[in-house]
């Protein structure tokens, strides 16, 4: 299967993937519960599918890998975030605190994985 | 008679809704999906690029989130949007025991390995959910309204402790938020007298003696209405200053969504008002006129040019 074909499905699954956990979310009361599926694994559900199909055990593992390092960034996120929102507003405080994100992925991955 | 402990709520107890799901915009459900597509092309690109590892990275970004908590923020509230993160803390370490159970089984038991991640998302994040709600039922809720901590209405309830002055609160479009944040402050007995939650017209025209010809008139949210409950509740409860507030929160409250009229009574009788119209959706809408109100009574009280 071609690279473009693969990066195309990955597209469409990862799309309908978190349409799927948004209304789950949606559905879900209270807030703090329904949370919980703003960070479901939507996107490496839908990624992690289509490359073991067409790419192969291998692939996915590596990906798998590099997940582990990014929700640890996430975590970290979210936890810097709760603060930004509070301090900031939902728009800048998400956004602004998404360095720690970028810095925490990167250091881990630089350190464990690279 | 008072309600025994395990009467009282809380906590909300976790309920699915299927019918807010279906009532959500179909436009937020593919803002969301172009969001989702995004990201796992780049995802997908980065692999390419820089190894399958590095782009690993990406299946765990939180791009989506920021987003979705705008819209949040807008609709119900930048108390909600903080409770949707507390909520996505829970869901990143699920994240997390998913990749973890991933990257162990995807090389050894590979046809169960994303059903495992799976659930081992739902489990790891549930059994946290529990534990941190053990926890609040245990410690409490530090904060009585996360969305405008109490400290903001320290220098109100100062200020009028410096001077020695009274204050009693109507309010309709807040609903008691006002009393209920300046009654959360230390020491607010020695200046509050008391509020009335004046949400009909007929409390506004029977307890606060608005004028009802000016209601029939006008309606209930203007200037008119806002100078006369101001003047209503501090006569009535004897108070020095009088504030009031009558507001369209929206979505639903007509044509004008967003539009706040705020009034303070002056121990001299003198009257402030203060108009805001811009609708910034119905959460945000309710925080920027309380925020309004503790505003308008600091200046008044302070003598603070207005």
């Amino acid at each position: 299967m071609s690279q473009v074909l693969i990066i195309v499905l990955k597209g469409l699954a990862g799309g309908a993937m978190v349409v799927l956990f948004s209304a789950i979310g949606e559905a879900i009361r209270p807030r703090g519960l329904a949370g919980i599926t703003s960070a479901a694994p939507s996107i490496a559900l839908a990624s992690l599918l289509v490359a073991l199909i067409a790419s192969g055990v291998t692939t996915a593992y590596e990906l798998s890998l590099g997940m582990i390092a990014g929700a640890a960034a996430m975590i970290a996120w979210c936890l810097v975030g709760i603060e930004g929102l509070k301090r900031l507003g939902a728009l800048k405080g998400s956004v602004l605190t998404t360095g720690v994100w970028f810095v925490s992925a990167l250091s881990l991955w630089a350190v464990f994985l690279r | 008679m008072a309600l025994r402990d395990a009467e009282r709520p809380l906590q909300e107890r976790p309920a699915v809704e299927v019918a807010k799901a279906r009532s959500a915009r179909r436009s937020a459900y593919l803002i969301r999906f172009g969001f989702g597509a995004a990201v796992s092309v780049l995802a997908a690109v980065l692999g390419l690029a820089g190894g399958h590892r590095f782009g690993g990275l990406f299946l765990a970004f939180p791009a989506i989130l920021p987003a979705a908590l705008t819209l949040l923020e807008k609709k119900e509230g930048l108390a909600q949007a903080v409770s949707d993160v507390r909520g996505a803390v829970i869901g990143a370490v699920g994240m997390l025991a998913f990749a973890v159970v991933a990257a162990q089984l995807m090389r050894s038991a590979t046809p169960v390995a994303l059903p495992a991640a799976l659930g081992a998302w739902v489990i790891t994040s549930a059994a946290v959910y529990v534990l941190m709600r053990s926890l609040v039922h245990v410690f409490g809720e530090r904060q009585y309204m996360p969305e405008i901590p109490t400290v903001e209405a320290l220098p109100v309830i100062t200020a009028l402790r410096e001077r020695r002055l009274s204050i009693a609160v109507a309010e309709s479009c807040t609903g008691g938020a006002i009393a209920a944040l300046l009654t959360a402050v230390p020491g607010a007995g020695a200046v509050m007298r008391g509020g009335v939650v004046a949400y009909d017209d007929g409390v506004k025209q029977d307890t606060l003696g608005v004028s009802p010809e000016v209601i029939a008139e006008r309606g209930s949210v203007n200037a008119a209405v806002a100078r006369e409950m101001a003047q209503g509740v501090k006569q009535r409860l004897r108070a020095d200053v009088g504030l009031a507030i009558t507001g369209l929160l929206g979505p639903h409250d007509g044509d004008e969504e967003g539009a706040t009229y705020i009034a303070l009574c002056m121990p001299d009788g003198r009257v402030l008002l203060r108009h805001y119209a811009e609708d910034h959706g119905p959460g945000r809408n309710r925080e920027r006129d309380i925020r309004m109100a503790l505003r308008l009574v600091l200046d008044g009280v302070s003598g603070e040019p207005h």
